[in-house]
């Protein structure tokens, strides 16, 4: 059994939040909530300054604290290390958002806002609610796109390769500074990217195990 | 270096956990100390043989706290789902522990309501067993708190005896306040006194060493402790913590204690400035848990 990840490479990202706008897109997530962020500023002072681009999403960890500490099961992990939300399991309690070391969990309460604030849903709003529907009142966070690499699998595609079966901000990524593969498999490009040119991941020392490596500048 | 950045504070700095203290959050603040007060005025008042204070203490625990708690929940028509996995989730035991609590606590108390019941209040197993339930009780949300790594303020293995101690403590306190109202001797209520006295004095150890200790934590733990004493967390801490939640009643009760003169109206203060103090620790410690800073950590 594979086990998806992701590599970021730093130098290549140019901070165009394509990614976190096809994640909004992909999933129709509300005004408010964003699975995929990229955060965007400077360090230094002149003339020594440069630009810092970190973009930020689930790091679907191999020992996910979330997991362990979710009293109903609604948060649990797939045999592929996906790390995933049964909403309709989810009570609310953000135990989870709690714990997340990298503070990736949103809890959803307020189904009321708008992206044209008095103006009523958009299409697209009254689409999303149909196709993913989020519930109020239950915690919700990126999913890898898990339902593409699900059906992508199905057909006999490669996640990372085939970009039917490849994570939206994947597939979004402009500079192609974001690879999506199998961390388990020596050959794939993200194992190879990750021991050429050390990839990193955040907070190592909550022994989470993340996911989702940063190859740095 | 430090990246100066304003969208994304959250990930440069220190940041607040908000979620189990800003909006309905401040109700599991709230459940978690009367959790504490109602486990403690059990366990107390069945030392001090105080009937009045069992029922007390299971109503604050069982019903109020768990009502409380429903209504901080996002779906509270799903409760029943949090004992899906007493394996790994805190959240979980904490429930079996108060259900556990309120069957035998119920069990335990119900003669004394209903005298035609074939068993009575003083059965040692349903003594024992309620007891034992009340104490994990009081102590469950130090372990909820303590188990959260990202939190260096929370995870300490102090938390679950410093909520132990409070709870005692605030329960300790109201059964005193029973005891006044119905008039008992001075010598059992001396009694009481001296307990008191004990518990807060011990939780005077306990709140340093927890504070130390936090203090050789990493650096979020030393922010932590830094709102908490210099922040804006520092008068609640001062004035509610310190002077009300330990000098004064301390004052106090070791003022009655060791000269045996019994005033209603000391004692009734000093439980209430007590109990002022009990809910001030824990509102600080709950307002002041921050995460390690995301992006710098790793650099």
């Amino acid at each position: 059994m594979a086990r998806w990840g992701m590599v970021i490479d730093e130098k290549r990202c140019i901070g165009c939040w394509a990614c976190t706008i096809a994640c909004k897109q992909e999933h129709f997530l509300p005004p408010g909530v964003f699975w995929n962020r990229v955060l965007i500023g400077e360090s230094g002072k002149y003339p020594l300054v440069s630009k810092e681009i970190y973009p930020i999403l689930c790091n679907h960890c191999r020992d996910p604290i979330c997991v362990k500490v979710c009293p109903t099961g609604a948060t649990y992990q797939r045999d592929d290390g996906i790390v995933v939300i049964d909403y309709d399991k989810c009570i609310g309690c953000r135990y989870c958002v709690i714990a997340c070391p990298y503070q990736q969990r949103t809890f959803y309460n307020d189904d009321k806002k708008e992206y044209f604030p008095g103006q009523g849903l958009t299409p697209f709003e009254v689409l999303g609610k149909k196709l993913y529907p989020l519930q109020k009142g239950t915690v919700t966070k990126c999913t890898f796109c898990v339902e593409r690499i699900d059906a992508g699998l199905k057909k006999g595609l490669k996640p990372g390769v085939d970009r039917e079966a490849t994570p939206a901000c994947v597939n979004a990524c402009v500079p192609k500074a974001r690879v999506f593969g199998d961390l388990d498999d020596p050959s794939n490009e993200v194992s190879r990217l990750i021991k050429e040119k050390k990839g990193k991941q955040f907070h190592g020392e909550f022994g989470t195990d993340p996911a989702v490596y940063y190859l740095a500048k | 270096m430090m990246v100066n950045l304003r969208p994304y504070e959250w990930m440069v700095k220190y940041t607040p956990q908000r979620e189990w203290i800003e909006g309905c959050g401040i109700f599991l603040w709230l459940a978690f100390i009367l959790g504490g007060i109602g486990g403690g005025l059990y366990l107390t008042s069945l030392y001090f043989n105080n009937y009045t204070g069992l029922i007390l203490g299971w109503i604050i625990a069982v019903i109020l706290k768990g009502g409380i708690h429903l209504a901080e929940l996002g779906k509270p028509l799903r409760a029943w789902r949090v004992l899906c996995n007493p394996r790994n989730s805190w959240i979980t035991r904490g429930l079996i522990l108060v259900i556990g609590f309120g069957i035998f606590g119920a069990l335990q108390i119900a003669p004394a309501v209903f005298p035609s019941l074939p068993w009575t209040s003083d059965a040692l197993v349903l003594k024992v067993l309620a007891a034992l339930f009340a104490f994990l009780m009081i102590l469950y949300p130090g372990f909820v708190m303590g188990y959260i790594k990202a939190i260096p303020l929370w995870n300490n293995a102090l938390l679950p005896v410093l909520y132990l101690v409070y709870g005692l403590l605030d329960g300790c306190g109201l059964c005193l306040l029973l005891v006044l109202a119905a008039g008992v001797d001075q010598t059992a209520l001396l009694k009481i006194v001296g307990s008191f006295t004990v518990l807060l004095i011990s939780m005077i150890v306990i709140v340093s060493i927890y504070f130390t200790t936090t203090g050789y934590a990493n650096n979020a733990g030393k922010e932590s402790l830094q709102i908490i004493l210099k922040g804006h967390l520092g008068p609640l801490f001062y004035i509610g913590v310190l002077v009300l939640g330990i000098v004064f009643p301390l004052g106090i009760f070791a003022f009655t204690y060791l000269t045996g003169s019994v005033s209603v109206v000391l004692l009734t203060m000093g439980v209430i400035c007590q109990l002022v103090g009990s809910l001030s620790i824990r509102f600080c410690l709950l307002k002041a848990g921050l995460y390690m800073p995301l992006i710098p950590g790793r650099r």
